[in-house]
């Protein structure tokens, strides 16, 4: 009689503990739920933010640019596609630079580089394609890429694109400085090429008038492809649609073995 | 004999009582990193969505909205880590983006690419001789690793689930 009452009082007891261990566990699912969704729901609306933000700043730092950016494609002087062509023959293979005014590296090949391609162009040996890219600006925030393309387009119009081209090179300010992004900057670096200031010329900076080519530029050099690869920075630099190096050595290459390797890719070109 | 049976129990619960608080260490360790990479990258959203941008992995029109979320999911994953929120799932989800990250890095490498990873703002296309592919996996792979201890071992001194189990813990 006392040992069935044990044994009734144990299997009670037994039930309650399974009971409540399943209490337990239904409590700990729940719990889990609960900091599951909540982990889920704070990191979604993180994210939202995130867009909001960051759609709302990317537009208002461009509102007077995108106004004029978008008005019809208007090609500077001596242009039939966005690409600003130098070079006494035109006929001449052709040496395609893509290029940012705030790229430092672009600098540093201009900086080395650039007198050596000026002289093959000027002597007729190629034509250089300067193919002007602006994604720096949208990499670093500001205006600066696109402003000084806008005025180098201005300067094309003057015929002195290559000019004050090698200017802005000569005096870009460090990457991370807008200065650049000043159209009274770009005027005042404009004076040091002789007779390109006038009032066409900055009436022409300060009205942004080429920003749709600066556009269109950039979204050539978005599908930019040499040799069918598609080109992914600034500097490229292709001959004939053959890449062309400009490092050796952990550094821009000398003027000499450049030039060698220019003269022999004309060399392996077909004459058409 | 006796002695040693008796100090192994002692020794693995020096061991289990050590675990939380290394956890601790580990878990700020991991939210001071999204702290520092979401932050440097939320200040400039436009950067950062270039910096997707440079992977050439994602269309076009993706590329801004994740650009933008990113940096924002990064800090929102510091902010739970801080108060040790949800500290399994947190460190999964953490391991998850390490890992796309680390594959991000790597395709950029083996198709030669000449990009900086972004991965604390910055980013976009760089000279080839600048590129640091392998140190930045290295350190990607030591943040993983991070996320992984807090995988196995989620329960962590001072955080909201602590806390939030106090009942269960002492039941046990």
């Amino acid at each position: 009689m006392s040992k069935k009452n044990d044994d009734a009082k144990r299997s009670a007891r037994e039930r309650m503990q399974v009971e409540r261990e399943r209490q337990r566990a239904a409590d700990k699912r729940k719990r889990a739920l609960i900091v599951g969704g909540s982990v889920v729901a704070v990191l979604a609306v993180a994210a939202t933010i995130g867009v909001i933000v960051g759609t709302n700043k990317s537009n208002s730092s461009n509102t007077s640019w995108s106004s004029v950016s978008d008005k019809p494609l208007k090609l500077p002087t001596g242009m039939t596609s966005t690409v600003v062509p130098y070079g006494s023959n035109p006929n001449a293979p052709v040496l395609t630079v893509y290029e940012d005014f705030r790229c430092p590296i672009c600098d540093q090949v201009e900086g080395k580089l650039g007198a050596t391609m000026q002289q093959m162009a000027d002597a007729g040996q190629i034509r250089i394609d300067y193919h002007i890219a602006s994604f720096l600006d949208k990499n670093l925030g500001g205006n600066g890429s696109k402003y000084a393309a806008n005025a180098a387009a201005c300067a094309q119009d003057a015929g002195k694109f290559k000019a004050f081209h090698d200017v802005l090179y000569a005096n870009q300010p460090d990457e991370t400085n807008d200065k650049f992004g000043k159209n009274s900057y770009l005027l005042e670096l404009a004076g040091k090429v002789d007779g390109l200031r006038s009032p066409t010329f900055d009436a022409c900076v300060n009205d942004l008038t080429y920003a749709p080519w600066v556009k269109a530029s950039q979204e050539d050099f978005n599908n930019a492809k040499v040799a069918g690869q598609k080109v992914t920075g600034t500097p490229t630099i292709a001959l004939n649609d053959q890449k062309v190096q400009y490092v050796a050595n952990n550094q821009v290459m000398s003027p000499d073995a450049f030039k060698a390797q220019l003269e022999g890719i004309i060399a392996q070109t077909p004459k058409s | 004999m006796n002695a040693a049976i008796a100090a192994r129990p002692a020794g693995g619960s020096t061991v289990r009582r050590a675990l939380p608080w290394i956890g601790l260490v580990v878990r700020l360790g991991l939210a001071a990193v999204w702290t520092f990479a979401g932050w440097e990258k939320a200040t400039n959203p436009a950067q950062a969505a270039q910096a997707v941008r440079a992977f050439d992995v994602l269309p076009e029109s993706l590329v801004e909205p994740v650009g933008y979320a990113l940096p924002y999911l990064e800090l929102g994953l510091a902010a739970l880590l801080i108060i040790g929120l949800g500290t399994r799932i947190v460190a999964g989800i953490s391991a998850l983006l390490l890992l796309v990250f680390i594959a991000g890095i790597s395709q950029a490498w083996a198709r030669g690419l000449a990009i900086d990873c972004g991965c604390f703002g910055g980013g976009g296309p760089i000279a080839p001789d600048q590129t640091k592919y392998l140190q930045e996996i290295l350190r990607d792979i030591g943040f993983l690793a991070m996320a992984g201890w807090l995988l196995f071992f989620p329960r962590t001194r001072f955080s909201a689930d602590a806390w939030l189990a106090i009942e269960d813990d002492d039941t046990h």
